[in-house]
């Protein structure tokens, strides 16, 4: 026997949705999360079982279904404004970890000897830079010996770069990057040449 | 365990030498100094499953938010999905931390297992940058019989730091890990009680579209269930029954679309749910295996990820059968 049936009239009716009615307040009161989703769903029942369709049945029909909608809303309400209140402590704990995060990923740069071997690959370059340079000045040419100088201050720079823990990688990538590759905007005015003079 | 004596005459003898039997000999030196110095090397368990589980989760994160912001929509609560959209995206972005913090980790335990590759490839560095300065370098074997026996040395302690890494990591992180997933439990539970709320909704609104008509389905059947009372029935009685069975038929062509809109309904409840169900039980099991490889890496135990796997498999298919629906 389901709890609709015997319900006669619309006397009835309105004593049943008096008690369902009666039950959703308790349910908004208790903050009893299961009793206000068992409310709602017997209100629809409600809708759905009081009968005959009578202005006056329609009537408390209306107000089941608008009592189940604001049941529901204010549930979805108040989680909303659950989630909104917790953000800003999530979004802190995030940062937290994604700076362990970044911790853990330098220890294992570390570990890999990533920053030695770039500081070595670079003082590589710098010693190079710095041959060229000797051979521009023993070729008494002003332009080559003009782009070796710059050619040699970046390296320089490249370097104290490398050996700082702050480094910019975008200064060392771009400097990775074949010179023939590079787009006119990251060249420099002057361009660096790296080839030897022809005459020494 | 025994230890070997070596004189300095021996050792530069060795490096000096290109035979492999002075190799091994270096290398057996170095190994043997390494273990005295590191005591033993720490096994590192393997991160694979944690990064996996982790990846598992976001997706399952992504995949709730879009079936409550999917349920929101459909009541026509813009504004409500609009504000949940928002606010789940911290959410995301909390899950995506946790995704990165994991790979860190395997990063770690990566970077342990490469120690002997690592030094290799500064000791060619090194080579280049000697190339360049003009330095004259012995011969190519005494060389590549010292950068062997030092890759060996650095890969013992490169195991041994990245397990020191490791167990720092995981300590410094196990704060905020705990806190996320309390809070994240919180917020499963809000957006599933969002969701349950929107689909009673819209089950509010299909109950009002059909009501006329279903209170006449429920009128033909307490006629019917009036005769089927009667001690005997009568001929006009049963005539009576077989016109109510035809009545009730002529129903079919409403209440077929809308039992399958309910049956929709349900199913989307009910699968949605059981996402949600997934969902806090892998962020249990995920922040329960953080502790776990804590406390391995501390003890130099091994980790059980059977329930993390289990969970990733679980959200796996669930997210596939959300996604048919």
């Amino acid at each position: 026997m389901s709890e609709w049936d015997g319900i006669e009239g619309v006397a009835g009716w309105r004593d049943k949705l008096a008690q369902l009615l009666d039950e959703a307040k308790r349910a908004v009161k208790n903050q009893d999360r299961d009793a206000r989703f068992g409310v709602a769903e017997r209100l629809n029942e409600f809708i759905a079982m009081s009968r005959p369709q009578t202005p006056e049945i329609q009537r408390l029909d209306d107000l089941a279904a608008g009592s189940a909608v604001a049941l529901m809303q204010q549930t979805i309400d108040e989680q909303l404004a659950a989630l909104t209140a917790r953000s800003a402590e999530l979004a802190k704990l995030t940062k937290e970890l994604n700076s362990q995060a970044d911790t853990a990923a330098a220890s294992a740069e570390s570990i890999r000897l990533t920053r030695v071997r770039e500081v070595v690959s670079t003082l590589t370059r710098s010693v190079e830079a710095l041959n060229e340079f000797r051979a521009a000045l023993d070729a008494h040419d002003p332009a080559t010996l003009g782009a070796s100088v710059e050619d040699l201050l970046g390296r320089i720079q490249d370097l104290r770069n490398a050996i700082e823990l702050g480094a910019a990688p975008a200064a060392r990538s771009a400097r990775a990057v074949p010179r023939s590759a590079r787009s006119p905007r990251t060249s420099k005015p002057a361009p660096r040449r790296r080839t030897k003079p022809a005459s020494r | 365990m025994a230890y070997r004596e070596y004189s300095f005459d021996q050792l530069q003898l060795a490096l000096r030498s290109s035979s492999a039997t002075q190799r091994n000999f270096v290398r057996g030196l170095l190994a043997s100094l390494a273990a005295l110095i590191l005591g033993g090397c720490a096994s590192l368990p393997s991160i694979a499953p944690f990064v996996e589980a982790s990846s598992q989760y976001r997706s399952a994160v992504v995949a709730s938010g879009a079936v409550v912001d999917a349920e929101l929509i459909d009541i026509g609560a813009k504004e409500e999905a609009a504000t949940f959209g928002k606010e789940w995206a911290v959410r995301v972005r909390a899950t995506d931390a946790l995704v990165s913090y994991s790979q860190a980790l395997e990063s770690i335990v990566a970077s342990g297992a490469q120690g002997a590759q690592s030094a290799r490839s500064v000791a060619d560095a090194v080579t280049g940058l000697a190339s360049a300065v003009g330095v004259a370098l012995p011969p190519a074997a005494t060389v590549g019989t010292v950068t062997d026996a030092a890759s060996f040395v650095y890969g013992q302690i490169a195991a041994v730091r990245a397990s020191a890494a490791l167990g720092e990591a995981l300590r410094n992180a196990t704060p905020a890990i705990d806190r996320i997933a309390t809070t994240m439990g919180l917020d499963l539970n809000s957006a599933q009680d969002i969701f349950d709320a929107a689909n009673v909704q819209a089950k509010t609104s299909l109950v009002k579209k059909y009501n006329a008509e279903s209170a006449y389905l429920e009128s033909l059947r307490d006629a019917r269930l009036a005769i089927y009372r009667k001690p005997v029935r009568t001929s006009a009685d049963e005539e009576r029954l077989l016109q109510l069975d035809r009545l009730e038929e002529s129903t079919r062509s409403w209440r077929e679309p809308k039992e399958a809109q309910e049956r929709a309904l349900a199913a989307r409840r009910k699968a949605g749910d059981q996402l949600f169900a997934s969902a806090r039980g892998a962020l249990t099991a995920w922040s329960l295996a953080h502790r776990d490889l804590a406390f391995a890496v501390e003890s130099g135990r091994k980790v059980d990820v059977t329930a993390l796997v289990a969970s990733v498999e679980e959200m796996r298919g669930l997210i596939k059968r959300i996604q048919a629906l």
